[in-house]
């Protein structure tokens, strides 16, 4: 049985999903869409589910891709039943999707989701009432803390095959209702999928919904656009107006029978918000969190990568003697085991610590926060608010970074941010930064060169925007309450990203040191190193560093391991100046994202538009990398 | 979008606060709190409550 787990974005759907899937769990791209829905194999009460984590949207009026992708699935594919999960803190708004699903006539539980917050709210609800009224079962859960999501599954399986029956109380105005009526009876004979209710159909087609206007008769069509004229004109506002607006009066209407408000309880959270979002505070507060972010991931990581680097390489001493030194076999088990230890010691020291931090911070619900704050900000660079969320994963990974641009419904919005998240130093680039530059030049340098980066992000904006004008539409973003991080969301999430390195990347940093080991053992890396010599020289770099350029366009990490490789040795410090180092780490930084970023470029914006980012990518790094080289060379002694 | 949002015609609001250099409004209705940017802000017509 596909069950499909639905409602507006911060209700807890993933919390609930999470707390029953277990960790066989997979994302997947279903077909058509690019955006991947969760999904889960679930036993319970002796019934087997295949569970459906759809992106979070707040009515079946798709703009983004993100709601586009929820509704075609809900329209198109097998779903035996929805659960609507409902914050029942936001019981009034949310109602309003609760009816829109329930038009679709598929078999559905509602899922009273928060009942803890609605509670401390004041507002205390009768879900009998409710059930009553909407004709459908509704289940009080707290999902963060496990209570009742048995008993929703109970309710899961009794409910299955039961379509929602007609209910009084969700009947419309009587013109309104009249003119649906009418148009149920135009579909009579055509139209019938079985699956969804004429009901539905009907609503939509008043609505001028898209795809379910491609699926009509052209008959059907006429008959809708007479009724939607008639609507206009004795309302005097457009007929999707007039019907959201029926919404939205049964859903206050509900609302009022069925709950209460009182007296809410004195929330603390109130106050930090009063800190954190401060015209003063607030900027010092994220300042300074970052900073303690990336001192908590430099310390950790640093000190694991000395301890692991030193570890390794008597291991390595003790294992490798019995090899002789300039034989093929040597260069074999050396190449193999500096990518095993350089993904062990260099890689996932930083990787770990920094995929926490961020799961962490965007757990608890302060991404948005940020975004209110850089608002003003990001509009002087063409950009506004609501791309610091994009701009702020690119820390983690530039893949989920340029996923997340979806929810923009602007192409050229999505683009910018794009383009911009794929400049900030991703956590293998930090990965980089921290083993190179904070390891051998100390952490201050590598604090400028994240702060170099971020001017380099903005003037990069400020010069795309010019390019590509457009009036933004400007942020509309919910602020949601913060939660304690759920410690199975954080770690499924730090899994998530660690297992693509460690069975993408680790994989090929193995594969790609081997790769680099034979190609030195034959001597073919002076052809390369020859050929790419033009660039390094005019970067100031050592020319046996060209290479290690070209693995870094499989994986950025990969360039700093091979960089041990290629120079021959673990002390970089003694046979590259401070300069090249930073030079190198800069144009690291900045040239061609990584393969898989290319991959999801291509899938969000385009193969033109990839390219002209990818050009545009090297031709900065070159600039920053050869500017650099004169600049700090002039500035810096050796 | 903010129709979605219960910012519409009827709504009542309470602004909580607005963020420094022409950021966004801090709008609060039926318990949900939503940062509206100040370009859109200001396209929306209200009524002085109190």
């Amino acid at each position: 049985m596909k069950v499909a787990l639905i409602g507006q974005p911060n209700c807890g759907k993933s919390t609930l999903f999470n707390s029953v899937a277990g960790y066989r769990s997979a994302t997947a791209n279903f077909s058509g869409t690019t955006v991947r829905l969760a999904w889960s194999k679930v036993r319970l009460n002796g019934f087997l589910f295949e569970l459906i984590d759809l992106p979070g949207i707040y009515s079946l009026t798709a703009s983004s891709p993100a709601e586009k992708a929820a509704k075609q699935f809900l329209l198109s594919s097998e779903v035996d039943l929805i659960i609507n999960v409902v914050d029942a803190s936001l019981l009034s708004r949310s109602l309003e999707l609760t009816l829109e699903l329930r038009e679709m006539g598929l078999p559905m539980v509602v899922c009273l989701n928060m009942m803890d917050e609605a509670q401390r709210k004041g507002v205390s609800i009768d879900s009998r009432a409710l059930g009553r009224l909407l004709r459908l079962p509704v289940v009080e859960t707290i999902a963060p803390r496990g209570l009742g999501v048995r008993n929703l599954f109970t309710h899961v399986g009794l409910q299955a095959g039961w379509k929602p029956a007609p209910a009084e109380a969700l009947r419309w105005h009587r013109d309104v209702e009249e003119a649906l009526r009418t148009m149920e009876a135009e579909l009579d004979g055509c139209c019938a999928d079985g699956r969804l209710s004429h009901r539905f159909i009907a609503v939509k087609l008043l609505e001028e919904d898209g795809e379910l206007q491609e699926r009509a008769t052209a008959a059907a069509r006429a008959r809708a656009a007479e009724l939607r004229g008639q609507l206009e004109r004795t309302h005097g506002r457009p007929a999707d107006s007039v019907i959201m607006s029926e919404r939205h009066d049964r859903s206050m209407d509900l609302f009022e029978k069925v709950a209460v408000v009182g007296r809410p309880q004195a929330d603390f959270r109130a106050r930090i918000d009063h800190l954190l979002m401060h015209p003063v505070g607030g900027y010092a507060c994220l300042l300074a969190l970052l900073v303690a972010f990336f001192w908590a991931v430099f310390g950790v990581g640093a000190a694991m990568e000395d301890f692991l680097l030193a570890r390794m390489d008597a291991w390595f001493a003790q294992w490798g003697a019995a090899l002789n030194e300039g034989t093929l076999g040597y260069a074999v088990a050396k190449s193999l085991w500096d990518g095993f230890a350089g993904g062990a010691a260099i890689v996932l020291p930083y990787l770990v610590p920094l995929l926490v931090g961020l799961a962490l911070l965007e757990d608890v619900g302060y991404l948005p926060r940020v975004a209110y704050l850089m608002d003003g900000l990001l509009h002087r660079v063409g950009l506004h608010g609501t791309s610091t969320v994009p701009l702020i994963l690119g820390y983690g990974c530039s893949v989920p970074a340029c996923m997340s641009t979806r929810i923009f419904a602007s192409r050229r919005d999505r683009f910018l941010a794009c383009v911009l998240a794929t400049q900030i130093p991703c956590s293998a680039r930090s990965v980089v930064i921290l083993a190179l530059v904070a390891f051998y030049l100390g952490p201050g340098w590598a604090l400028a060169v994240y702060g170099f980066n971020l001017v380099v992000v903005v003037l990069s904006g400020r010069f795309l925007t010019r390019l590509w004008p457009e009036v933004s539409p400007g942020m509309i973003l919910e602020v949601p309450r913060y939660q304690w991080p759920s410690a199975t969301v954080v770690l499924r999430k730090v899994w998530m990203r660690l297992r693509e390195f460690v069975k993408l990347s680790w994989p090929l940093l193995i594969g790609g040191s081997v790769l680099l080991g034979l190609a030195e053992h034959w001597e073919w890396t002076r052809l390369i190193n020859a050929a790419l010599s033009p660039l390094t020289l005019a970067l100031g770099l050592p020319v046996a560093v060209g290479t290690t350029l070209i693995f870094g366009v499989l994986r950025k990490e990969l360039s700093m391991v091979m960089l041990v490789q290629a120079l021959g040795t673990a002390e970089i410090s003694a046979v590259m100046t401070t300069v090249q180092i930073l030079v190198f780490t800069l144009f690291i930084t900045f040239y061609i994202p990584c393969v898989s970023t290319l991959a999801v470029l291509v899938k969000e914006i385009g193969k033109k538009l990839t390219l002209a980012a990818a050009a545009y990518s090297v031709l900065l790094a070159t600039l920053i990398g050869i500017a650099a080289r004169f600049l700090l060379g002039a500035l810096l002694p050796g | 979008m903010l129709a979605q949002l219960d910012i519409r015609g009827g709504e009542v609001l309470e602004v909580k606060r607005a963020a420094p250099w022409g950021g966004p409004i801090l709008v609060e209705t039926n318990g949900s709190v939503v940062a509206v940017g100040r370009g859109l802000a200001r396209k929306v017509l209200v009524e002085v409550l109190e």
